[in-house]
């Protein structure tokens, strides 16, 4: 695979790897053992990855060389640490918009899942250094499903963008694609657009102003979804009023 | 591209059982292949996911014994320099605190350690980010003000260090 092309830092240095244990692991041995700050923009990419952070338990069969496995280096300094959840946006949005160039119905689900309809087709992984007045580094760790064929769906309810458009993708160019898309995105933070990447995060997020069933603990209540604040809570209103909810006091029960 | 670094990386590749690696700018290029490419792929059990270690992280108990036996010490120290000699780190966001980087990973810091500035302190996950929170001092721990896996707020004391 070629360093990206269309990009001004994105993986403009580019460590093809054939497999790996977790590709923002790597990322993290590579800065650890770096006696000089890695560049910006610094890209892994990964045939097979076989302990990949964030993979949902052993029940996940990802076929090597099928898919996107990445992870890209960031220093978003320009942000506050209580900014940090407008990475995620930003980035839920690159992926997603990277996705609907292939395939309508794809929506991101909150915090920051890429779905086409009720089946998973992406996940995010995020891993930040903060100190008091800044987000340092951030390493953004990516699984996108794209020609994988077979999936263990008892687990889980995972998808492709090959599952779904009967079509086999180059790998590259649309690796390329997305690459440029998280840049698009991150430049867009980085010049402080925070109402913009809002809205665009807002018009892909799933189920929003529609009723779903929610889990809290032992639970189950409806209520229809309202947004994301800036700091990641999902709005939910009730017949008693809206309420805001963390990543692990609720799920979305409900789905498609 | 130096010597050392190709060093550090074939030793990257080695420790991460990478068959192939492929590192590649627009002034250079290096490719590095081990025996494992040749080899059969080897099957490896897949790690829990990250997310999980909310499920609560219980360390060795004489471990845990001997963290509580020094965290009292610490407290002793507090005391001492209640004057006000002890630097407070707070938490730069809301989220839950984790000592340690994973389930079955030693913690980050303990009472009594040593830091430097950039050092890793703990983690703060929010909404599924995991943010490492690192030290802006250089000084040694004397207490840790937060339970393991519990919520912290923003700007809510994490960590009394005294500064070098």
């Amino acid at each position: 695979m070629r360093p990206i092309p269309n990009t001004i830092f994105i993986g403009k240095v580019l460590h093809h790897l054939d497999r790996v244990d977790s590709t923002n692991a790597y990322l993290q041995y590579l800065i650890a053992a770096s006696a000089d700050r890695l560049t910006e923009g610094l890209t892994v990419f990964a045939d097979e990855q076989f302990a990949g952070k964030g993979q949902m338990g052993a029940g996940w069969v990802s076929e090597p060389g099928k898919n996107i496995i990445a992870s890209i280096l960031l220093y978003p300094k320009f942000l506050l640490p209580k900014q940090i959840f407008y990475l995620n946006k930003a980035i839920a949005v690159a992926v997603c918009d990277f996705l609907k160039s292939y395939s309508d119905n794809i929506k991101i689900k909150w915090p920051n899942d890429i779905y086409f309809e009720n089946k998973k087709m992406a996940g995010i992984l995020i891993e930040n250094s903060l100190s008091t007045n800044a987000v340092e580094q951030s390493i953004i760790g990516m699984g996108i499903n794209i020609n994988q064929e077979i999936f263990d769906t008892a687990l889980l309810n995972p998808t492709s963008l090959r599952a779904i458009t009967h079509k086999n993708y180059d790998l590259e160019l649309l690796f390329h694609a997305l690459c440029a898309e998280i840049e698009k995105q991150y430049l867009l933070l980085r010049s402080f657009q925070f109402k913009k990447i809002d809205d665009l995060y807002h018009e892909s997020l799933f189920g929003l102003n529609e009723e779903k069933i929610f889990t809290q603990g032992d639970e189950t209540f409806t209520g229809i979804i309202r947004g994301v604040n800036e700091y990641g809570k999902l709005i939910v209103e009730k017949e008693e009023g809206l309420f805001e909810f963390g990543a692990k006091e609720v799920r979305i029960f409900s789905i498609g | 591209m130096d010597f050392k670094e190709i060093q550090e990386l074939i030793r990257m590749v080695n420790k991460h059982s990478i068959a192939e690696l492929t590192v590649e700018n627009q002034n250079f290029k290096i490719k590095i292949k081990t025996a494992l490419a040749n080899s059969g792929v080897t099957q490896v059990p897949v790690m829990m996911p990250v997310q999980q270690q909310s499920l609560a992280v219980p360390q060795a108990p004489a471990n845990q014994e001997k963290t509580a036996k020094i965290e009292d010490a610490g407290a002793k120290t507090e005391t001492a320099n209640a004057d006000g000699n002890t630097i407070t780190i707070k938490s730069p966001i809301v989220g839950t605190f984790y000592r340690s980087p994973g389930v079955d990973k030693d913690v980050f810091v303990k009472v009594g350690d040593e830091i430097q500035v950039g050092s890793v302190l703990c983690i703060i996950e929010a909404m599924k980010l995991f943010n490492e929170i690192e030290s802006e001092h250089e000084g040694k721990i004397v207490k840790i003000l937060v339970e393991d896996a519990s919520p912290v707020e923003f700007d809510q004391p994490l960590f009394l260090i005294e500064p070098k």
